[in-house]
């Protein structure tokens, strides 16, 4: 059976406050939380170390004593400081906490606006590589890039700590992340010490120490932060490519059971000499069964233009589909070159024809060009019944899958670019104007 | 697996394109009518369809 160290009960000689040594044997300096105190835990008088200067008091949303189960081990915050970091004369500070497991030893959990990591102390030292881009050390066979490097400072502590602590205290951290890990070094005179962080959510930590803690974030990502976005254009895309191929393996199947039927061919001729008239109805046909009808128009058009319009009449409902299109075809030699444009011939297909007995209304006119006698050209419309693959929808259906993969790919860019944008990789205000006027 | 409601969004739009391949569907330009008179047929010359009046040559190079 073993034996739980048991809390001491200690006054602090500065203000008389009770104080409880919670790893006694361990601690190597104490805070009093009423006077801030730094006190000698090995010293059986706990012999003042140090005076508080400060006004200012940080209420830690851990409360020192509180215990909580990380990774299945139940730790005990015991000490709290506030860190910060000046850049650009702007400081950026941060919450540690202390805390103990009387068999395990220590663990830190550090708050930074509301992100929060579990840092364990680390005694293999990661290998340095250096060379072209970022900087990156390897550890544990996984690569961690340089992130920033900042000298960090010590500006409010209390509760017990394994270490002298004291306001003032510096230290140079390098950070080097792998999401959700990163790695840090501190270096305090000639002593570096290597810690790895651990990324957690601050429903977890609230959750293991049974404390409501805020989870609301000033939009940038932290550091390690895992990206929300990893993995999903990937899966997207997978995706994507799949319904792609099911849907060509679709068109590619009803392309094969697919059959049309010619239900109306005739050949007609413009004369643009003959003084007649210029619309006329053909005779009745037949149309069965279900699905698009097909109507291709074609003319022997050269280097003139044809407009023919049709309207397909249903002759017992009275109901009509109208159309018309225009039949070009140019072409000549432009400086040596031949060129050639315009179609003799154009395909509409009509939907939602129901079967019945139709008969066409063409109307047709030739291009009449100033001095010249048009020639009489031919044109033959053609209509047939049966399933058309909707091709032209494919490509509209093609571009709607591709949203959602192409939006996850840019959040999941977003959310780099955004990290990144907090390191030390930032690009400078203004540094992005390369096509200055010379 | 990726999104369920991409799963989702993505089975309606290859879905409804294959119903609408089976059944027939076009992209092209055209107007339906109804109740055309039937003296279309004695008198083609005097309907006018949609398309009446709207410019009909693109012309050549």
């Amino acid at each position: 059976m073993t034996v739980v160290p048991k809390v001491k009960g200690l006054n602090c000689p500065g203000c008389g406050n009770a104080l409880e040594i919670r790893s006694l044997g361990r601690a190597i300096s104490v805070v009093c939380p009423a006077c801030l105190r730094v006190l000698d835990a090995r010293d059986p008088n706990l012999a003042i170390l140090s005076e508080y200067a400060g006004a200012q008091r940080v209420i830690p949303e851990i409360p020192l004593g509180k215990r909580g189960t990380i990774d299945g081990i139940e730790y005990e915050a015991i000490g709290f400081q506030e860190r910060q970091v000046m850049v650009d004369g702007v400081a950026y500070c941060w919450y540690e906490y202390l805390l103990f497991n009387p068999y395990k030893g220590y663990k830190y959990l550090v708050q930074s606006q509301n992100h929060w990591n579990v840092v364990t102390p680390i005694h293999a030292i990661p290998e340095r590589r250096e060379g072209i881009g970022k900087a990156a050390v390897i550890w544990n066979g996984q690569r961690f890039t340089h992130f920033q490097s900042a000298d960090a400072e010590t500006t409010y502590v209390f509760g017990e700590f394994p270490w002298e602590v004291h306001k003032g205290e510096k230290a140079r951290s390098d950070d080097f992340i792998a999401p959700p890990l990163m790695l840090s070094s501190e270096q305090n005179g000639g002593e570096i010490t290597w810690s790895k962080a651990e990324y957690r959510t601050a429903d977890e930590i609230g959750k293991a120490f049974g404390v409501p803690l805020s989870s609301s974030h000033s939009g940038a990502p932290f550091a390690n932060q895992p990206n929300p976005y990893i993995g999903k254009p990937t899966l997207a895309w997978k995706w994507f490519a799949s319904m792609v191929l099911a849907m060509m393996l679709l068109g590619a199947g009803l392309s094969a059971l697919s059959h049309t039927t010619p239900v109306f061919n005739r050949t007609f001729t413009i004369d643009p000499a003959k003084q007649e008239e210029k619309a006329f109805v053909t005779e009745p046909f037949t149309v069965k069964g279900s699905g698009i009808l097909s109507v291709d128009l074609r003319a022997d058009v050269d280097n003139n233009e044809a407009f023919v319009g049709v309207t397909l009449i249903n002759e017992s409902t009275g109901r009509a589909w109208e159309f018309a299109r225009s039949l070009s075809y140019y072409s000549g030699t432009d400086e040596g070159e031949r060129w050639s444009e315009g179609s003799r011939s154009a395909k509409v297909s009509l939907s939602g024809i129901p079967a019945g007995t139709y008969y066409f209304r063409v109307d047709s006119e030739m291009e009449s060009q100033e001095g010249t006698v048009p020639r009489p050209i031919r044109y033959s419309i053609k209509a047939s019944r049966g399933s058309t693959v909707a091709w032209g929808l494919f490509f509209v259906v093609f571009f709607l899958l591709m949203i959602p993969p192409v939006w996850y790919s840019i959040q999941k860019s977003n959310f780099e670019t955004k990290r990144w944008l907090e390191s030390d990789y930032a690009p400078e205000p203004g540094s992005d104007s390369g096509d200055d006027d010379e | 697996m990726t999104s369920p409601y991409y799963i989702v969004y993505s089975v309606l739009l290859v879905g409804a394109w294959s119903v609408l391949s089976y059944r027939g569907y076009s992209m092209d330009r055209y107007e339906e009518v109804k109740d055309v008179p039937k003296t279309v047929r004695d008198n083609p010359g005097a309907y006018r369809p949609h398309y009446y009046g709207s410019p009909r040559y693109t012309g050549g190079k």
